[in-house]
């Protein structure tokens, strides 16, 4: 621990919050926070770190564990007298509510049984109604009306909805329009947990997109992929192999969580075979040449900006390589079979075997 | 002399600090509030406060209020031949405030403390501090209006408390902040709120109401008397919103050509109907106990202020929000200018007041906008970077690093951003700094920007080349709160005739009688016509003896016919 920081608040290093506060009151206090804004933020800077500090370990002499409302009695004799006064001795106004919640919690019922569902081995299909109804009655709760109680459900909804993925993803739905995740997932802010189950939310949309536009051509390649992804039955082939590549790339790449809404058995055939598909030596070859284009050799300095270059020259490739071959053929046809036997009594004269 | 101002969307008060006090200043007619509102004349004078917010129903176009609603957007505001930025109108209603206190002070008051919502951006509070210079103040502070309703209410006993929160529902605006006392320092640990919420929304909702029985097709408000039909609804809505506070039902009543029509409305359906707007106060609550780290159950208590916060189902709903009831303890029209005033014997140095100690927070997030490459090395625009995180501890001065993106690089450029959002576009632009920086293979240029935050809210932008040593200053830019034209909107405002003070009970007798005229019918409407007659007939002879007597005389029949009367 850095002194100069005690030495700004002029104290001994201490781990008990309350002297810290109190030094930091009193130094304060030689100061004109306005006149002298680096003096404050010095003084500041100063506070926060003891604090932090106070906070991170606790002090060990004490027998008990840091108890906030130990030293705040020390602080503030009366304190907790003004926080029992508010509920207790205010006779009821005129605008009272109706008692707020009823004698037993039915909410804490619902989450036991949710969280029953989610852990059970009953297929995800036939417990998605009672999730459904359950979530709901949580979410409509008058309870939900204190927001202590709402922020209590919204952590066990985060909780649950990451740890019981896909099981959960009925609640997840229910739950991220509830508590408006959509908005908070677009704020700098937004805390990891939230931006975890945002991403399952999208790529449920993702998902049921594709499932709804099964008929629509433009994006038949993606729908056919995915049945087949989702078959584990159906073995790999070469026919649609490109298709199934691309959406395996797409889900790797843009919507991970996708991968629970797939057959596992399936992906991983999928994956064996076409890691034996790229090991072939002419697209071994293919690569090779691709590698070898301006627009590559751009993309390793500037990763991820130069996709339609690449395109440019994979044409190009196809095109006069396409025209070499066609033109061979032509010349094969051109000299005729008796050209053929010319041609290969000179490559055999020339080589010796026949001699 | 410092005073303290709270510059409200419906009411605004003057107060100042005295005798170890703080303490409010009636205005010309004895009341402590003035309406926000100014009004044109006929005889081309401007009348503000009490008359002018009377003739809102009766001569709307002539008249402008909720005024503090546009701060910060430049819309302007015809009045007769006259048109005035949203400033320009604060800054009428800052004058009479001020005129009102050396009257009462009997000296000069230069130097003012003005209160804005805590949620105001950097240009609606840019807005605010030219409205008190073209006013003639010297703004010596912008203080939060929860943060002034802490301070009065935090230093009145002089005790710590443990972390409560302040629940400010104005007329337009709504804020929240957690305070914290101790050792007398009152530091607030977290501000949030809603720029589009108040009074204001809940009149709209009883305007809905009463349209959905009275005119369902909206066939009553014709063409070119829209407004006016508009305005004389509008005042009947906070009229039956003021009687729904305390009664189960209440009469919905307004006069329209000559016709009288009636609504009853039952608390119950304007609970129901105003659930949307309940709800909204749920979000800025939460973030306040987020930021400051607390749990709903650890606040010691719950303050409410602001004159939207009478109303019960407010009250209803914050109970449940805490399951717990509210302080209502605190005046909730008066408790910001007396903490305006508190924070004006600070500033002041007043030796009352030398223990206490205002620590506030910056309450919105300060930022640029920079490109970022994500884990698959995909380069993303428009990424918005927090440099001064939403509340830290005010004045305070961050800094963070950046690179160059290009090779060869010769510039770049930093966006200022004010905001929550993710996206950089989507935040407030407060600014633009560019600097030049030597050509050199991408990410070998490094470029510190340093942000500094006064107490006041001036942010300081510096930018460090550490390369070439070079630094850029930036002042974030004041638009177009330049001396010049400030001084120019000052003579032009001095230039405008205003009501004389002495005169000023005169013209609100008057121009509430003409309202109560227009708003009955029968033999009250005569009445009160054959009155305003006798009235104007003493007023043009100058007796003043006469004149008070009859002023007194009217004013005991309107509250007779009208009951009890409302700002």
């Amino acid at each position: 621990m850095n002194d100069a920081i005690w030495d700004r608040l002029q104290i001994a290093a201490t781990r008990d919050e309350a002297s810290i506060r109190r030094a930091y009151a009193v130094q304060l206090k030689r100061i004109d926070p306005e006149a002298e804004p680096a003096r404050f933020i010095a003084l500041r800077h100063a506070f926060e770190q003891a604090r932090a500090f106070a906070r991170a370990w606790p002090d060990d002499d004490e027998a008990a564990p840091f108890d906030a409302s130990d030293t705040d009695a020390e602080i503030a004799p009366d304190g907790p007298a003004i926080a029992t006064e508010v509920p207790d001795r205010i006779p009821e106004p005129a605008w009272a509510p109706a008692p707020l919640v009823a004698a037993a919690p039915t909410w804490m019922a619902d989450v036991d049984a949710i969280e029953r569902l989610i852990w059970s081995d009953t297929p995800a299909a036939d417990i998605r109604d009672e999730l459904i109804a359950r979530t709901t009655q949580i979410l409509h709760d008058p309870a939900m009306l204190s927001i202590a109680h709402a922020a209590e459900i919204e952590r066990w909804a985060i909780d649950i909805a990451i740890d019981g993925m896909p099981r959960s993803d009925a609640l997840l739905i229910l739950a991220a329009d509830h508590f408006d995740w959509v908005a908070t997932a677009e704020r700098w802010d937004c805390p990891p947990r939230i931006r975890e189950v945002m991403k399952r939310y999208w790529d449920i949309g993702w998902v049921q997109s594709l499932e709804r536009d099964g008929r629509a051509d433009e994006r038949f390649d993606e729908v056919y992929a995915l049945a087949l992804l989702r078959d584990p039955s159906l073995p790999p082939r070469s026919g649609p192999a490109a298709m199934v590549a691309a959406l395996l790339g797409v889900i790797r790449r843009h919507h991970p969580t996708a991968l629970h809404d797939v057959s596992p058995a399936a992906v991983t055939a999928w994956d064996a075979y076409l890691t034996r598909r790229d090991a072939r030596w002419y697209r071994r070859a293919g690569r090779w040449l691709l590698s070898l284009s301006p627009a590559a050799w751009y993309d390793r300095r500037q990763p991820g900006t130069q996709a339609i270059l690449a395109r440019i020259w994979q044409y190009l490739v196809w095109t006069i390589g396409g025209a070499a071959f066609l033109f061979l053929c032509l010349v094969l046809i051109a000299i005729g079979p008796i050209g053929w036997v010319a041609a290969y009594n000179m490559m055999s004269h020339r080589s010796g075997y026949r001699s | 002399m410092i005073v303290g101002i709270d510059l409200g969307t419906t009411n605004s008060a003057v107060a100042c600090f005295r005798n170890g006090a703080p303490e409010l200043i009636p205005n010309a007619l004895g009341e402590l509030l003035t309406p926000s509102a100014v009004s044109l004349a006929d005889d081309g004078q401007l009348l503000v406060g009490r008359p002018a917010r009377d003739r809102q129903s009766t001569h709307p176009a002539q008249t402008a209020t909720v005024f503090k609603r546009l701060m910060g957007t430049g819309r302007t505001t015809q009045l007769g031949r006259h048109t005035y930025l949203p400033e320009d109108l604060s800054a009428l209603v800052l004058a009479s405030l001020k005129r009102d206190a050396e009257a009462y002070l009997g000296a000069a008051v230069t130097h003012a403390v003005i209160t804005v919502p805590a949620y105001f951006n950097d240009r609606q509070r840019k807005a605010t501090r030219r409205a008190g210079e073209i006013a003639g103040f010297t703004v010596d502070r912008l203080i939060n209006e929860p943060t002034a309703a802490a301070l009065a209410y935090g230093i009145h006993d002089r005790q710590d408390r443990e972390p409560f929160l302040v629940f400010d529902l104005g007329g337009g605006t709504f804020d929240v902040s957690v305070v914290e006392v101790f050792d007398g320092v009152v530091e607030v640990r977290a501000s949030a709120g809603d720029n589009r919420l108040g009074g204001e929304d809940f009149n709209d909702v009883v305007m809905r109401l009463a349209r959905e029985t009275i005119d369902p097709a909206d066939g009553l408000a014709g063409g070119a008397r829209a407004d006016r039909f508009e305005a004389v609804w509008r005042a009947a809505a906070e009229r039956c919103r003021r009687t729904l506070s305390e009664a189960e039902e209440a009469l919905f009543r307004i006069v329209w050509d000559g016709k009288e029509h009636v609504a009853t409305l039952t608390a119950h359906a304007f609970e129901a109907a105003a659930e949307p707007l309940l709800h909204r106060l749920r979000d800025p609550v939460l973030r306040s106990l987020r930021d400051g780290g607390l749990r709903s159950d650890s606040l010691s208590d719950i303050v409410l202020v602001g004159g939207a916060t009478r109303m019960p189902i407010v009250r209803r709903a914050v109970t449940r929000l805490f399951g717990r009831f509210p302080n209502a303890s605190l005046h909730p029209d008066h408790a910001v200018a007396l903490g305006a005033a508190v924070q004006a014997g600070l500033k002041a140095r007043d030796a009352a007041l030398e223990e206490v100690r205002l620590t506030d927070v910056c309450p919105f997030t300060l930022g640029v906008a920079a490109a970022d490459h994500d884990t698959f090395g995909n380069l993303h625009h428009d990424v918005f970077v927090p440099i001064i995180e939403r509340n830290s501890v005010v004045p305070l001065s961050r800094s963070h690093g950046f690179q160059t993106i290009v090779d060869r690089q010769t510039k770049i450029q930093f966006q200022i951003y004010q905001g929550e959002a993710r996206r950089a576009s989507d935040n407030v632009l407060l600014d633009t700094v560019e600097v030049v920086v030597p050509p050199r293979p991408a990410g070998e240029v490094r470029a510190d920007v340093r942000f500094s935050y006064d107490a006041s809210g001036l942010l300081e932008v510096d930018v460090t080349i550490p390369i070439t040593q070079q630094t850029f200053q930036r002042v974030v830019s004041e638009g177009d709160g330049d001396a010049d034209t400030l001084d120019a909107r000052r003579s032009a405002l001095a230039a405008l005739k205003i009501h004389p003070r002495e005169a000023a009970p005169n013209a609100a007798a008057m121009a509430r009688a003409e309202r109560c005229y227009e708003s009955f019918l029968g033999d009250q409407r005569e009445r009160i016509g054959q009155m305003v007659m006798a009235f104007q007939a003493v007023l043009d002879r100058q007796e003043p003896h006469a004149i008070a007597d009859l002023r007194r005389e009217l004013e005991a029949m309107l509250d007779a016919m009208e009951g009890e009367r409302f700002l």
